[in-house]
């Protein structure tokens, strides 16, 4: 993979140049890009299925906030509703950036911010759910949490592996976007789940980290957590 | 009969001095939070609030340095004019192996420092929400080492010493600090799951290709391997997931249980 500073990779669909507004959220995918596994995470944005709405994928190797971001690419948070799909470590209040040193951490997104909050949130990382997830609660506008409350573990190997991965965040995010309900959202996340960990089971003397991934799997689905206010 | 060779096991007192970190912050809630996480992992901690404060304790270790970690704010307003990276790269001669960082939540440094402080081995940590993630990552990294360090020198210790089959002695460290809260496990039941989980890892090949990610790190079969035997947080976890394996696999539905042929 070629490292660059903040770079665009692969505008998928983006109908307006510069400026998002209109009735349909603005899915950003957002991948920092700093070590083993946010390397692997932000590879499986690439070609990322089109949802149906506009688009945009950062992947970033230098701190960078949410709220820089947005600035970026000329979103105003007020008049566009934005579905934030970030893939990377996380912390209960923190969504995590690359530090300016290696090994280091800076802040991509926390609540302190409250008015450029996203209204959906994907936090495919750890331990969100129980700081940033627990505020979407309190929100008193629509608005839809996916996260974990706990560590997670993925399987960072190509071919089979990060097909499922990607099948699982596409899945999560269609399902964030689509779902009537809190209710129907959750059926949809567990449905997805347990037809990769089924996969995985059946394939268990076939692949060789099957069972890792069903173990990382089996973790994912006990403790996502589906927030729909 | 064939004799049977006896292993004979050696017992013995290692007295190891609990590891210390300096830490250098005018900000006395922010200090005292810092000395407390670090406390909590056992560690020894020395607090001042100054650079100056700062030196003579180096000075006085200077023959055989007495830290493994010095963390310092860069930006002392009133209290010091020295900034804490002047601080770290002018007393490079003292500081030994020290890993040596910097917290600060003020301007960034030039370019031209950041890379000088990069060449000095040292870190550079906003204080922000990250600050924890980036502190633990750091702590665990040196927990590594110190098992690394004690464990070559108790292996040079032992080296004039045969195990029962000839060879030279096995060493194995064994940290005798919890690292986890305690789960009610009979000793049997966790060996053989260790056993089960280690033995599938060791079937993998490519043991030392990193391929788990579990939390900030992606570990190799070997480095998982290590935790299970040792029980690390992350090494409980694993096995705990092998448990959640194994409950999936029965298919229990309570909800819609099934019927056997069995049924009268």
């Amino acid at each position: 993979m070629t490292h660059h500073d903040t770079k665009t990779m692969n505008k998928i669909q983006s109908d307006l140049a510069g400026t998002y507004a209109g009735a349909s959220p603005l899915i950003l995918l957002s991948a920092p890009s700093h070590d083993d596994l946010t390397e692997y995470t932000s590879s499986l944005f690439e070609s990322f299925p089109s949802l149906g709405v506009p688009a945009e994928l950062r992947v970033f190797e230098r701190p960078l906030t949410y709220e820089q971001l947005l600035s970026e690419i000329s979103v105003d948070p007020e008049t566009t509703d934005v579905a934030l799909i970030f893939c990377g470590h996380g912390e209960p209040s923190a969504l995590l950036g690359p530090g300016i040193q290696k090994k280091t951490f800076s802040t991509f997104y926390d609540d302190t911010i409250i008015e450029i909050r996203p209204k959906y949130m994907l936090a495919f990382c750890c331990k969100s759910a129980a700081g940033i997830g627990r505020s979407y609660k309190h929100k008193t506008e629509v608005s839809t949490f996916v996260g974990f409350g706990v560590d997670i573990g993925i399987v960072t190997v190509s071919g089979v592996y990060a097909a499922w991965w990607r099948k699982i965040l596409y899945g999560l995010v269609s399902a964030m976007l689509n779902s009537p309900d809190g209710y129907a959202l959750e059926k949809s996340v567990q449905s997805l789940y347990q037809e990769a960990i089924a996969f995985f089971h059946r394939n268990d003397k076939k692949y060789r980290w099957a069972r890792a991934m069903k173990w990382y799997l089996i973790t994912q689905s006990k403790s996502v957590k589906v927030i729909q206010t | 009969m064939s004799t049977a060779a006896i292993a004979k096991s050696i017992n013995f007192a290692l007295s190891i001095p609990r590891p210390c970190i300096l830490i250098v912050d005018d900000d006395k809630k922010f200090l005292l939070a810092v000395r407390d996480f670090f406390k909590s992992l056992d560690y020894d901690v020395d607090t001042v609030f100054t650079p100056e404060e700062a030196t003579p304790l180096l000075e006085a270790h200077a023959i055989k340095p007495k830290y493994r970690m010095i963390i310092t704010d860069d930006n002392f307003d009133k209290f010091s004019r020295t900034k804490g990276h002047q601080f770290i790269l002018k007393n490079q001669h003292l500081l030994g192996k020290a890993k040596t960082m910097i917290v600060s939540g003020a301007e960034h440094p030039s370019p031209e420092i950041l890379k000088q402080l990069e060449e000095a081995n040292t870190s550079y940590i906003e204080k922000n929400d990250s600050l924890d993630a980036s502190l633990k990552e750091l702590t665990i990294e040196d927990k590594e080492k110190q098992a690394k360090d004690i464990e070559s020198f108790v292996k040079d210790k032992l080296v004039d010493l045969p195990s029962a089959a000839g060879g030279p002695a096995e060493v194995k460290i064994v940290s005798s600090v919890p690292q986890h809260s305690a789960r009610p496990f009979s000793d049997e039941t966790l060996n053989r799951l260790k056993r089960t989980i280690i033995k599938w890892l060791r079937s993998r090949g490519e043991l030392d290709k990193p391929v788990l990610a579990y939390g900030k790190h992606v570990y190799s079969a070997n480095e998982m391997i290590k935790h299970i035997e040792d029980e690390t947080e992350v090494g409980r976890e694993h096995v705990m997931m092998l448990l959640a394996e194994f409950e999936y696999s029965q298919e229990i539905n309570e909800d819609d249980p099934p019927r056997y042929e069995d049924d009268e």
